[in-house]
């Protein structure tokens, strides 16, 4: 009879189940609380970039925290759903219709990757709720111009583009090519540095795909090596961007790399020991030097360390921002926030710079793309350094050119 | 670099990468004969194999004392699987022991993401023995490649001389043959899958060990085990030998592909080819039948 | 004992009838549910009557999602799209049927699981037809989407339909002739059963089943690409049918609806409790994982339980 009764507790907890979504589902009907704004995001924070999602849900949770600490906005406390997507399209899907129809989101903002915010987009844009600063480097998140897009990362290809532009000009190196990862990203790290060498009348001497997950360089260096490459770019991340220079150091060869933002982070830097030093990276955000972090920036630090028990760094900052832009705009929208006073307060952005030396960011009813520059910064001593002033990168249509 | 000299660099590499395919193909493969289970959770295993090692190394004891720790760790996890797969799935039936051995997987690496300590992220083993470069001539050598083609020839003897000398060697190899045979001359089946699954650990934790000087320690780094199924099953899964050669065709095909091909071919040719190989012997195995 | 038999189904019944009158939230999971046991139908076919365990069937899922999104953007109605992706993915089954005619067991669970790369890395690689990484969309203008509430009603019927059919080819020549094979390979040959026709059919059938299915899914997401067609899908849909019960059509619905299920058990776990959200990497996928484990231990053969027939009214086999 054990089974009976197995099989009527699962019964029983499909019934249950069942009867919560039920009742989610007639929530839906109701509106949100009158004394709260909520806001939603999606976030790998399991998956191959948990080691980015989860700091990045920090930082804005920690934002959250202080907002309503200081009496919320217009006595309004915000209150942030956090959804995993895992780093799968169909599960940031679900997670966005969910935080549409059942939490009934004011927005939703920075979300994280390209191919899960992809899928997030029309269903917000359907709804009519506003798409907030996505953490992806693609041209979709403002453009084509929708009244609900608003994003402030210069898009992968730009950035690259403009690094290299700065480094053929510092280094005068010749023959230029790529190592890029085969998806999405890296093509749009090949696209920029592509479109960037033909502005100089240049033209890439070699490109190599590898894998997403490979983690052997040797046939690739080899063959970059043969193309007698002087400055090669990288379309890679963590691993592969420290196991591709390693392999260059095996064979007592020392071009001159240069990584796009996704490989701009501290963790290459620790992995890569003296394997890294030099290299070359493009970015918006400076990655803080604990040791050496002006005084605002170290009491952030040091707040989040005592918050969530880890060392902040990039992601826990970008995350972080997110969240301070949108409640900047939210108090500008007045105590009776709607989608389209929220609009009008985000389009009066002007100059907008943090305590962290991030690009400053401005939007306009016809510019939705809010930062056009980035930096070049590099590996010394182990500790990533800015090399480069702010550096413009081609404005889309609609938005002013950076000076 | 001259072009023998890179080709000699590539075949090197190669070797290296497909040792440890092989060694992984090695474990998956005993696994599936002693117990008809697909195990899709030894890359798992492995992993937890390298971060003991890793916990091993950092402790101070080097990577021989990494394995120390490592090999009794992965083979008892990969044990407690093969328990837990044939309590749940049943003994011969490789469907329900797919989903098992997948949710092991998961929860083995969820083990490993909530460790203190190991977490999501990657770390790099640092130990002067096995990373660094070693020069023969022109030919920079890594000294993983090395260390990997050395330990799995040495590994393979053991196994060869241990599987006719020893009982147990023997009692495994006729369980592997025939296990109601061997049953009736007093192989004990239970225990000689036990032993598969403790040897195939042991196995993964040593392949683990030698891939993370190279392609460091993740909780992600399981995924290379799907590189092992490749290699056991490209040579038919009924030798121990045929998942080394697999692995190393497969390790050296990729490399040299890389190397000299268009770029992007290498992973579309691995499983093409193991797509073909495998329609074709399951075609010869019918003729013979017939 | 059949497992939670006619008080689900009513249960199941119930939500049915809310999804179609609620619409919203519930509405769109159930459309999933739909989706993933129609697709799920043609593999419990292969697995539950052929006793092949194929972890490829996620690459008929991405035949048909592709070829549903490349039929809706040259302007065809969503109908024709649909139809159009269950023949392109019955083809596919087919010939990836006379490829595979000698394989089973565990060369031909590895054999589909190549298949499973070299569909996602072809999808990935032929970028003029499949849009490449940057995949595909199923919306916009100019596009003949449908809207929710007749998808949901599309998927719905197209699963009874496909649930009766295989109902009843399960019981008739093709079954047995599978089962034959399966069961009695020497008895088979020695009978002069020639493999070929009914397994080719049994594959034709999974790709079909596979790729009606695959175009619901993306209909339901209105986006496709690679990623969403690995090999870790492949595993996970023949996780569902080990789950749901491989042995009866019915596990195919059983399957769909536990996993989209326990998704929202934990979902709503998480909005209970916040600080599961917070701080846990995987637990999701560890919830999940032991949730099968659970499953298998004390519904082993999965939740549709065999029906007891004269077969196996003897000692278990």
């Amino acid at each position: 009879m054990f089974e009976k009764q197995v099989s009527l507790l699962l019964a029983a907890f499909f019934a249950t189940v069942a009867s919560f979504t039920l009742q989610a589902a007639l929530l839906q009907a109701a509106e949100p609380p009158a004394d709260e704004i909520v806001i939603g995001t999606h976030q790998s924070l399991s998956g191959p970039l948990a080691p980015w999602g989860r700091p990045i849900a920090n930082g804005m949770r920690m934002r959250v925290e202080q907002a309503n600490a200081a009496g919320g906005i217009h006595g309004r406390a915000l209150r942030l759903v956090v959804e995993d997507s895992g780093y799968d399209p169909s599960r940031a899907a679900l997670a966005t219709r969910k935080m549409v129809e059942v939490d009934r989101v004011f927005a939703i903002l920075g979300t994280q990757g390209t191919p899960t915010s992809a899928v997030s987009l029309p269903i917000a844009l359907e709804a009519g709720v506003p798409f907030l600063f996505p953490i992806s480097g693609a041209t979709m998140f403002f453009e084509p111009f929708d009244r609900l897009k608003y994003s402030f990362v210069v898009p992968t290809g730009a950035a690259v583009g403009a690094g290299l532009d700065y480094l053929l000009a510092e280094t005068e190196a010749m023959t230029v090519c790529a190592l890029y990862q085969d998806d999405a990203y890296g093509q749009g790290v090949l696209d920029g540095a592509k479109a960037a060498l033909t502005s100089h009348g240049m033209k890439l001497a070699a490109a190599e795909p590898y894998a997403r997950g490979e983690t052997r360089f040797g046939a690739p260096i080899a063959k970059l090596r043969r193309a007698e490459c002087e400055l090669i770019v990288l379309g890679t991340i963590i691993r592969e961007t420290v196991a591709a220079m390693a392999e260059a150091g095996r064979a007592d060869w020392s071009p001159i790399f240069l990584v796009s933002p996704g490989g701009y982070t501290a963790e290459v830097a620790a992995l890569g020991g003296d394997t890294v030093e030099g290299l070359y990276g493009v970015g918006q955000l400076p990655i803080p030097d604990p040791d050496a972090a002006a005084r605002p920036v170290a009491e952030w630090l040091s707040d989040y360390e005592m918050r969530f028990g880890e060392a902040g760094g990039l992601p826990a900052i970008a995350g972080y921002n997110t969240i301070d832009l949108f409640v900047r705009a939210a108090e500008a929208a007045g105590p009776e926030p709607t989608v389209d006073r929220l609009i009008a307060a985000l389009d009066a952005i002007r100059g907008y710079e943090t305590i962290f030396g991030s690009t400053p960011v401005s939007f306009s009813p016809t510019c939705r793309l809010g930062s056009t520059e980035v930096f070049v910064a590099r590996i010394e001593g182990g500790r990533w350094r800015n090399d480069s002033d702010f550096l413009p990168t081609p404005p889309p249509e609609g938005c002013p050119s950076a000076r | 670099m001259d072009p023998a000299a890179e080709l000699a660099q590539h075949l090197i590499a190669g070797s290296g990468a497909g040792c440890i395919y092989g060694l992984l193909g090695l474990g998956f493969g005993l696994i599936y004969r002693a117990s008809r289970v697909i195990n899709f959770a030894h890359g798992e295993v492995m992993a937890l194999g390298a971060f003991c090692a890793l916990a091993g190394t950092e402790a101070g004891f080097g990577p021989v004392g990494g394995l120390a720790l490592a090999l009794p760790a992965a083979a008892l996890a990969s044990l407690a699987v093969g328990r837990l797969t044939a309590k749940v799935a049943g003994d011969g039936a490789p469907l329900a022991g797919i989903a098992v051995t997948a949710a092991c997987a998961v929860l083995l690496r969820f083990a490993i993401e909530t460790m203190p300590g190991w977490g999501t992220e990657t770390h790099a083993l640092e130990s002067d023995f096995l990373a660094g470069t070693l020069a023969w001539g022109a030919v920079p050598i890594a000294r993983a490649d090395l260390a990997a083609l050395a330990v799995t020839a040495l590994i393979l003897a053991g196994l060869a001389l241990a599987g006719r000398v020893t009982r147990l060697g023997l009692a495994l190899r006729a369980h592997i043959d025939d296990p109601r045979a061997a049953a009736l001359t007093g192989v004990d089946p239970a225990r000689m899958r036990d032993l598969a699954w403790l040897l195939a650990g042991a196995l993964a934790a040593v392949a683990g060990l030698l891939v993370a000087p190279l392609a460091f320690v993740h909780s992600g780094m399981g995924i290379l085990a799907i590189n092992g199924f490749a290699a056991a099953a490209l040579f038919g899964l009924a030798r121990p030998v045929g998942a080394l050669a697999g692995g190393l065709l497969i390790g050296i095909g990729e490399t040299l592909l890389a190397a000299y091909m268009p770029g992007g071919t290498a992973e579309l040719a691995v499983y093409a080819t193991l797509l073909g190989a495998l329609a074709l012997r399951g075609a010869q195995s019918a003729r013979r039948l017939a | 004992m059949r497992g939670p038999g006619p008080a689900a189904a009513a249960l199941a019944a119930l939500a049915l009838a809310a999804g179609l009158a609620g619409g919203g939230y519930l509405q769109g999971q159930l459309l999933l549910v739909g989706a993933y046991a129609t697709a799920l139908l043609g593999l419990q076919f292969l697995v539950g009557t052929a006793g092949l365990a194929s972890l490829g069937q996620a690459a008929f899922l991405a035949v048909g999602a592709y070829a549903a999104a490349i039929a809706l953007q040259a302007g065809l109605a969503w109908p024709l799209a649909l139809a159009l992706a269950g023949v392109a993915g019955g083809a596919a089954g087919l010939a990836v049927g006379v490829l595979l005619r000698r394989l089973d067991g565990g060369p031909f669970a590895l054999a589909t699981l190549a298949l499973a790369f070299v569909a996602q890395q072809i999808a990935a690689m032929a970028a003029t037809v499949t849009g490449g990484h940057d995949g595909l969309w199923l919306t916009g203008p100019g596009v003949d989407a449908p809207s929710r509430a007749t998808l949901f009603a599309a998927a719905w019927v197209l699963f009874l339909l496909l649930f009766l059919a295989v109902r009843n080819l399960q019981a008739g020549r093709l079954g047995r002739a599978l089962r034959a094979l399966h069961q009695e390979p020497l008895a088979a040959a020695s009978l002069g059963l020639d493999p070929m026709p009914p397994r080719g059919l049994a594959m034709a059938l999974a790709g079909f089943a596979g790729g009606v299915g695959g175009a619901l899914y993306a209909f339901a997401l209105g986006f496709v690409s690679p990623e969403m067609f690995g090999p870790g899908a492949s595993i996970a849909l023949l996780v569902m049918i080990v789950v749901g019960g491989a042995a009866r059509p019915l596990g195919a619905l059983w399957g769909a609806v536990f996993f989209i299920l326990l998704r929202e058990g934990i979902a709503l776990a998480k909005s209970v409790d916040p600080r599961l959200a917070a701080d846990a990497a995987g637990l999701e996928a560890a919830a999940m994982a032991l949730a099968v484990i659970a499953v298998l231990w004390l519904f082993p053969g999965g939740l549709a339980r065999p029906r007891r027939t004269f077969r196996s009214k003897g000692p278990p086999q």
